[in-house]
């Protein structure tokens, strides 16, 4: 078994909870997002989150607005919509519920 | 020293070196056909380039001001390759926008798209994008359009389809597509070589696959077919858009010209290519049609034959310069005013058939001063029209003759002989016309103009009836009959050939023959009157 996937597919998993959650609570913009999920080894490369970004946002989990910015282009500033917050409080629950049970399995041996 | 290019990304200006240049156009090639044309995909993009030109940003902001190849090495790896982009998502889509062997095609330059250029653009970026696509000054272009502009409107309706039809460059990926390499006929034979090695490959791969695997050699076996059967049909779709594209031009020349210099249009159709004559399109209607309905009809015209010749061209260039459209919204939209224009002229034809519902006649009875005279000589003037008739065009019983550069409409009148119940020679002048109403028609008869003259014995008919300048053609005819009293002579001049008509005499002779003998009227009718001189002939 490779671990390396192992590792791969487990982050895959519950990377779009982790933007949602970087996300929620102040309007970012892509760079910041990356910033943080970077900072935790959440992603690799940077070309991991737009994707992620478009279909959160198409999914209606997400919405953006423009905003000027002092240096460059105006920026997208993302925001997590009332449905996104929904989506996070169950994935919140679902999310601690899994910790429990492997700290239980653990624990058990 | 380095070849720098200026390049744009998202907004942000950027100095670049040549190879560093390659090796991004690559990679925004590579991203493109990840992520897919689709509007998701396109919006992916358009973020990650904005992304990248912030981290160009950060690189440039101190002192070093030309993008270099190791710049672009390290945000290609901070960005990652398509392969590295965890996706969360269902894994099917991920393998249907990632062709096999985007590596592969990332490799050679882009092939060359045919966008329209929104940032060195006048009106839509037409000109801007065809210089970019043909290696072509856009100055050149633009004076070319323009010219045309004047000199044919039909060049405006090219521009406005090319406006709607080609895409504009949004992305950066786009705009480099649009600068790709040059679809010229080497490289498309190039491209079809590559894939006739794919082919090579394919059945290679299906040989060495041993017969155990059952299920890989009958994959395999597919992908042989399938790789053969799409250069095939490569090569088809290239000549057959080559084809399209020249049946299209040649078209669009012939109509062109059928409407604005003229040519045989009535007789041979618009396809023809006849040049023999000089009246146009335009001229003709003219003659026929109301002022008011005129030009409606001309635009009518233009847009029914033009839509048609402008979708060959449309779907021609498509296949050979592979550029992408909405193809329904052109669909719809070209069917839709083709639609319009043809019961646009159903209209103005049923219109124009009432405009020849009545006829009326007006009939002028001349006394020929001749009471002295035995025989009555018939000659015709000097025809001085033959030459600038339009031999092509005739609308019953009229032609129309170029003259001075104005089409003049013009007819042989009618001669007949008859006998007369009085003891004199009299012509009666019958003109008739058609129109929507009597009083209508009546006016249309006044349009007419035919004189004739006499001097002593002679009478000297015009060879011809005339419509006055901007009258409109109404069937408008005229017809003469001279009475001849019983005991008189007639002497029928060789020259009025082209007008008698339908003479009954006791010979049965025809028209024809008639001509250049004198006739007598007798108690039976017209009589040869030296018989035995043709009897002796």
């Amino acid at each position: 078994m490779n671990l390396d996937n192992t590792k791969a597919q487990m982050r895959k998993g519950v990377l779009e909870y982790c933007i949602l959650l970087v996300i929620d609570g102040k309007p970012l913009y892509a760079s910041d997002i990356i910033e943080e999920l970077k900072s935790s080894k959440m992603i690799v490369v940077e070309g991991t989150l737009y994707p992620l970004l478009t279909r959160l946002k198409n999914d209606g989990l997400l919405t953006y607005k423009w905003e000027e910015s002092t240096q460059g282009p105006p920026r997208k500033y993302y925001e997590v919509t009332d449905d996104g917050r929904t989506f996070l409080n169950e994935m919140g629950e679902s999310w601690d519920e899994l910790v429990e049970a492997v700290r239980m399995i653990k624990e058990h041996k | 020293m380095k070849k720098t290019f200026t390049i744009n990304i998202s907004g942000s200006i950027f100095h670049i070196d040549d190879d560093a240049f390659e090796k991004l156009q690559r990679y925004l090639h590579m991203l493109n056909r990840h992520f897919g044309v689709a509007e998701e995909g396109q919006e992916i993009l358009q973020d990650i380039e904005a992304r990248i030109a912030e981290l160009f940003i950060e690189k440039t902001s101190n002192k070093v001001e030309v993008i270099t190849d190791s710049m672009v090495d390290e945000v290609i790896a901070r960005m990652g390759k398509p392969e590295d982009f965890m996706d969360a998502g269902d894994d099917e889509c991920s393998t249907k926008t990632q062709p096999e062997g985007s590596l592969q095609d990332g490799d050679q330059k882009l092939r060359r798209r045919l966008y329209r250029d929104g940032e060195s653009r006048v009106l839509g970026g037409v000109c801007s994008g065809m210089s970019a696509y043909f290696n072509m000054d856009v100055v050149i272009l633009r004076v070319i359009f323009v010219l045309a502009f004047f000199l044919y409107g039909a060049a405006l309706l090219v521009y406005i389809v090319l406006w709607i039809a080609v895409p504009k460059a949004k992305t950066t990926a786009q705009r480099l597509e649009m600068k790709g390499k040059e679809a010229t006929v080497s490289n498309i034979q190039q491209s079809i070589k590559q894939e006739m090695t794919e082919v090579g490959e394919n059945i290679n791969r299906y040989k060495s696959s041993s017969a155990s695997d059952g299920n890989t050699r009958r994959e395999r076996f597919g992908d042989v077919v399938t790789s053969v059967f799409r250069v095939v049909l490569r090569v088809l779709v290239l000549i057959f858009g080559a084809v399209l594209i020249l049946i299209g031009i040649g078209s669009l020349i012939g109509f062109v010209t059928s409407m604005a210099i003229g040519h045989s249009f009535m007789h041979d159709g618009p396809w023809s290519f006849g040049w023999d004559s000089n009246i146009n399109m335009a001229g003709l209607l003219q003659q026929f049609i109301s002022p008011a309905a005129y030009t409606v009809s001309l635009i009518a015209i233009s847009i029914l034959a033009g839509i048609p010749i402008l979708l060959l061209l449309f779907v021609g260039t498509k296949l050979l310069f592979r550029y992408k459209t909405n193809n329904k919204l052109i669909g719809l939209g070209t069917f839709g005013l083709w639609l319009v224009a043809l019961i646009t002229l159903i209209v103005i034809g049923v219109n124009q058939v009432g405009n020849f519902g009545k006829q009326t006649s007006q009939t002028i009875t001349q006394k020929v001063d001749c009471t002295k005279c035995k025989t009555l000589y018939l000659e015709t003037t000097d025809d001085l029209y033959q030459s600038l008739i339009e031999d092509h065009i005739s609308l019953d019983r009229m032609k129309i003759a170029m003259v001075n550069g104005k089409e003049k409409m013009l007819g042989h009148p009618q001669f007949t002989v008859e006998k007369s119940s009085t003891g004199e020679y009299l012509l009666l002048i019958k003109k008739r016309a058609r129109g929507s109403s009597s009083e209508d028609a009546q006016k249309n008869v006044e349009q007419i103009e035919y004189n004739f003259s006499q001097k002593d014995s002679t009478l000297r008919f015009d060879p011809y009836y005339f419509l006055k300048d901007d009258a409109k053609w109404r069937e408008q005819e005229v017809s003469m009959t001279l009475k001849v009293p019983e005991g008189k002579s007639v002497y029928l001049n060789n020259n009025l050939k082209d007008i008698i008509f339908d003479i009954e005499n006791t010979e049965n002779m025809w028209d024809g023959d008639m001509i250049g003998k004198t006739w007598i009227m007798t108690a039976n009718g017209l009589a040869l009157k030296d018989a035995t001189l043709t009897i002796k002939k």
